[in-house]
Parts: C-alpha cells; sequence; structure tokens
C-alpha cells in the first residue's frame, strides 16, 4: 500500500534515533542496554500516550537494571 | 496528499448534495447559521476518526452517535454519502445505511484514516480558545499542528520517568553517601589526583606485601593492602596491638562528624517543625469549624470536595491531630537523642585529646620519654653499631652494623635534644631490625642506659599507667644490669658505640 506523506508512519522517528546519539555522547558511561531500551520505548508508548504510576515503575525498574551491562553471551560450539 | 474536493449528500447540516473545492491555499466558507458550513469538517473529521466526530459526544454517547449523521430533512429514497477527490484524481466513497452504519470504497492507495488528526482539521472553537489561551496552553495547541504531539508526549512520560527512576534507584540518598566519600577522600588525600592515589597504593602494596608483586597496580589492591596490615598487627605483642588500636580511635575526625550530625539535625528541625506547628495550627483551626456544626450537619471535604458527614470530618480532624502530635513528640525524642549520641562522643573525643593519653598513642615520643640518654650524634651513620639483643637475658648475640647506605629515617644531629636523639637512634634501630617489633627496640635502647635510671624510668612508667608488664620488665633489666656491674667482667671498647657517656659492661664474645 503506497502511504501519503503526511501519513502518520512516515515521520521516521528521527528524532528518536537523533537524540539518543546525542544522549549517548553525553553520557558515555551509560550502557548500551539502556539507549536500546529507550529506543523501543520513544517509539512505542512512551511518544503515544501518558504513561500510568505503575507503568512508570515498570519502566524505570528495567532501565536501571540495564544499567549494569550483560555480559556478551558465549558463543554455541557446534 | 491534498484534496481536490468534498462532496456531501445528506450529511450532517447539508440539505442535498453540495461540493466544496479547496484546491486552493485559502478558501472562506460562509452562510448563514444551520446551512452545514462545518459538515464539511465534520465530514473530514468522520474520516480520520473512524466514524467519530468530537463534538457530537456531548449530545450522543456511543453508538447513538450515528443518529446524528444523517439529515434530518432527507427525503425518502435519498442516501446520505461523503465523497472524497485527491489530487491524484484517486476517490474516496463513504455510503451511510439506514441506521447511519458506514461502508468505505475506492482511494485504496491513500490511507486517509492514518492522517494526523490535528495537523488536518482545526475548529473555529479551537481557535478561539486558542486565542484566550495561556502561553502554555497555546504551546501545547501549536504542537500538534507542527506534527510534534508525539514528542510533547514523550517529553512529558521521560520527565515522570526521570523522577521515577531516582525514586527506584534511591539516587537522592546516593548522592547524599558520594558526598560523604568525595569528602573522606579530600580527608585522606586532599587534592591528589586518581592517578597519584594509585601510585600511593602502588607503594603501599610494595611496602606491605613484598610476597605477590602486583602486575598492575590498581585501587582494588588497597584490599589485600588492608589484610597484611592486619595480619602485621596480629603479630605484634598485646601492648602494641591496644597501642594501634587506641592510635586509630584517636586518629578517628570524631569532632567533624559530630558538628556534621549536629548541624544536619539542626537544619531538619529548622524544617520540620514550622511545618509540623502550622500543620497543627490547621487542624486546631478546622477542628474549631467542625466543633461549630451539628452531629446530622454535612459539610464538604476541603481535599476532595465531596460532601461528608461532619461526623466523619470531626472524627478525621481528631485523628491527624493526633498523628501529628505523635510525629512530634518522636521528633523531639529523635533529636535529644541524637544530641546526647553527639555528646557522648564529643567526651569520648576529649578523652583521647588529652595529652596523657596523646604521649602514650606515639610510642616513639613515649620512649623518648622514658629513656633520656645520650646518643652520639654526628659522624655517619654507616659507622654506628647496634647491639641486636632479642632478648633481655641473653647476653651479645651478635653485633649488626647499619648497612651502608641503608636510608635514614632521621639523621641526628649536634645540638639535638636528647629526645630527639633517642628517635633518631630508634629508627635506626628499626632499619637494622624490621621484623623487630617495638618491645626489642626498647629493649635494645635500655641496654644503653645506666640500670639506676632504669628502674626510675621504670618507676614512672609505673605512674604513667603503662601495662605493669612493662616496669616489670625494667625493673628485671636493672636487677640483671647491677649484678653484672658488680661482677666486674671486663670491658670491650670495641662494643660500645663511639662517645657513649656510660657504657655497658658487657663481655664480647658471649663466653
Amino acid at each position: 500500500m503506497v502511504k501519503g506523506p503526511e501519513s502518520k508512519s512516515d515521520s521516521g522517528d528521527q528524532w528518536v534515533s537523533s537524540l539518543l546519539e546525542a544522549a549517548k555522547k553525553d553520557n558515555p558511561m551509560v550502557a548500551d542496554g539502556v539507549f536500546a531500551r529507550l529506543e523501543i520505548l520513544l517509539e512505542g508508548q512512551l511518544s503515544e500516550r501518558d504513561l500510568t504510576p505503575t507503568n512508570l515503575k515498570a519502566v524505570a525498574t528495567q532501565l536501571i537494571g540495564d544499567t549494569v551491562p550483560k555480559p556478551p553471551e558465549p558463543e554455541e560450539t557446534q | 496528499m491534498r484534496i481536490k474536493s468534498i462532496e456531501l449528500a445528506w450529511f450532517r447540516g447539508a440539505a442535498g448534495p453540495v461540493s466544496l473545492e479547496p484546491n486552493c491555499n485559502s478558501m472562506v466558507v460562509y452562510g448563514e447559521n444551520g446551512s452545514g458550513k462545518s459538515s464539511f469538517v465534520d465530514a473530514v473529521e468522520y474520516v480520520l476518526n473512524g466514524g467519530g466526530i468530537e463534538h457530537l459526544k456531548t449530545e450522543y454517547s456511543g453508538s447513538h452517535q450515528v443518529k446524528a449523521i444523517p439529515n434530518t430533512h432527507k427525503p425518502g429514497g435519498s442516501k446520505t454519502a461523503l465523497r472524497f477527490v485527491f489530487k491524484d484524481d484517486s476517490e474516496l466513497d463513504v455510503d451511510f445505511n439506514e441506521n447511519g452504519s458506514s461502508k468505505s470504497s475506492g482511494a485504496e492507495g491513500i490511507a486517509m484514516g492514518e492522517w494526523e488528526y490535528r495537523q488536518t482539521v482545526l475548529r473555529q472553537n479551537e481557535v478561539s480558545e486558542f486565542i484566550h489561551d495561556t502561553k502554555g496552553k497555546k504551546y501545547s495547541a501549536l504542537l500538534p499542528l507542527f506534527g510534534l504531539h508525539k514528542m510533547e508526549v514523550a517529553a512529558e512520560n521521560l520527565r515522570k520517568l526521570s523522577k521515577s527512576v531516582e525514586t527506584e534507584a534511591g539516587l537522592s540518598e546516593k548522592r547524599i553517601k558520594l558526598e560523604l566519600v568525595a569528602s573522606q577522600r579530600e580527608e585522606v588525600f586532599g587534592t591528589q589526583s586518581l592517578d597519584q592515589i594509585v601510585k600511593a597504593v602502588g607503594d603501599l602494596y610494595g611496602q606491605y606485601c613484598e610476597e605477590s608483586p602486583a602486575k598492575d597496580i590498581q585501587l582494588s589492591l588497597s584490599n589485600e593492602i588492608g589484610s597484611a596490615i592486619e595480619n602485621r598487627i596480629k603479630g605484634y605483642s598485646a601492648d602494641n596491638q591496644r597501642h594501634v588500636f587506641l592510635k586509630e580511635v584517636a586518629e578517628l575526625n570524631l569532632q567533624g562528624r559530630v558538628d556534621a550530625v549536629r548541624a544536619s539535625s539542626v537544619d531538619l528541625a529548622e524544617s520540620l517543625d514550622p511545618q509540623i506547628a502550622e500543620k497543627l495550627s490547621v487542624l486546631q483551626s478546622a477542628s474549631t469549624f467542625v466543633n461549630s456544626f451539628d452531629d446530622t450537619e454535612t459539610v464538604d471535604c476541603p481535599a476532595c470536595g465531596r460532601e461528608i458527614p461532619v461526623e466523619a470530618f470531626r472524627e478525621h480532624v481528631n485523628l491527624e491531630s493526633e498523628r501529628l502530635q505523635e510525629t512530634q513528640k518522636a521528633f523531639n525524642l529523635y533529636k535529644a537523642r541524637i544530641g546526647d549520641v553527639c555528646d557522648t562522643l564529643r567526651s569520648i573525643k576529649s578523652n583521647f585529646d588529652k595529652p596523657d593519653l596523646k604521649t602514650s598513642a606515639d610510642p616513639l615520643q613515649l620512649v623518648a620519654a622514658w629513656f633520656p640518654v645520650d646518643l652520639p650524634v654526628g659522624g655517619k651513620v654507616e659507622h654506628w653499631k647496634f647491639v641486636d639483643i632479642r632478648h633481655p637475658y641473653e647476653r651479645y648475640r651478635h653485633v649488626s652494623p647499619v648497612p651502608a647506605g641503608a636510608p635514614v629515617l632521621l639523621q641526628p644531629q649536634l645540638g639535638d635534644p636528647p629526645g630527639h636523639r633517642v628517635l633518631a637512634a630508634l629508627s635506626l634501630i628499626d632499619q637494622v631490625e624490621p621484623t623487630a617489633s617495638l618491645t626489642p627496640s626498647h629493649e635494645s635502647l635500655a641496654r644503653l642506659a645506666d640500670p639506676d635510671h632504669v628502674a626510675t624510668v621504670a618507676g614512672e612508667a609505673d605512674c604513667l599507667g603503662i601495662p605493669p608488664s612493662v616496669p616489670a620488665r625494667l625493673r628485671s633489666f636493672a636487677r640483671f644490669k647491677r649484678r653484672r656491674r658488680q661482677a666486674s667482667r671486663p670491658y670491650t671498647p670495641g662494643l660500645a658505640l663511639p662517645g657513649l657517656t656510660r657504657l655497658p659492661s658487657f663481655a664480647y664474645p658471649p663466653p
């Protein structure tokens, strides 16, 4: 289906990636997992509706968990 | 995609087929009230909102809204319909059934339902509200027009999320702890950089952990250094261990910490006391106010605005007053106890600051007070010879020359006071005997002293509250030296320290 230029999905959410790039540059010690989750959140529920306190608490807990870098998973031996 | 024309047939206020061709930059539609001007905007909103028109919600709820779509003057046999023609000549048709439900067809390439409503529709009442709105509301109204509504929602959510993260992670408490750590670092290391601190840790590691040389010097080595120091202290005699412990306690910055706790407590009291007093006065006023009503009356809750019985409100006010008074009482008790703890700590600190304890806290100064003997001064240390006696009742076991080029902590100079020279001698003895504890060094020095003087010093040690084992050994040593003096053993000058006024009367080599 061809979409018009004004369609919602055409906004491309470029502001999210540029915002996160700037944030990464300013906070080099923050784990990548935090930015990955923020990207998903900003393209999804964070931009769509006001989050309830319960949702905010859950998201905050996840982000705090992401601040600890996870060790790379060992490669599977074949 | 631009709309080329909108055609309405018996839709809302449109009495008959009418069309509008907004194929221009701006256009004015005028007509009498109820002639159907707003129906064009309604038609656009109907398609964008999937069959909903916002302003109809006030009159029709839910599915009843469909009743408001067909024009009430629609003659029988005619149909309610909408048609949108786009710039590429594709068309979107919406046909309405008799019951008001609709079916769309055509314009498959144009997903008009996905258009951003705020970027497409601005109603006249919204324009009017915008003019009279505050700056903040104008900002919020403009954002959707620029397609920035998502950003506004995201910004608000991020602001709340930031607070939530701060609460969940306990950041404010951690910031306070960090400030404390920073102040402790400044206290211990001053303005030293991290590299300088790491270097100092490396030096300490080399000094205390010689057995396992570190490949990479880092701050985590501090734990090993701490363990090595602990082990070394365990090897000391009980007296020396007590001394180390007392010295450590005496050097704690209790005064500063007590002052900080007291200042924080005062700050807390200054901020909380007025709040509690203010709330109590509000509750007392509320209590007076509510007591003027009969029990049968009701009153509007000042918090939620609901109408509640006077009795319930009175009970609530009394309960809150009691809770607040309990809080005030508990807080006053807390202040008193904190003050008590601070006073006790201050008293402990002042005891440690007493001159007697200070003297005993420094073993070198204590020894200097005990043994004001004259040691030879001047000359070069490598020419000196010290007697290394591990046991006070043994004769000379061997003579240890100070290694040439050995580091000298404190080199004695001519004209130094006797105590100062004793300290220098002790430093040198410690270098010759790196593994020796403090007591053998005392004894080594004691051998250089007159036995009568040692006996006097033993008496002084009793008065100073020194552990009784020390004066007992000194007396024993004095007796030993007197017996040796009476035996008139031959004196060997080669063993004496050059320049000593009182020379030991021991034979060398041992029999």
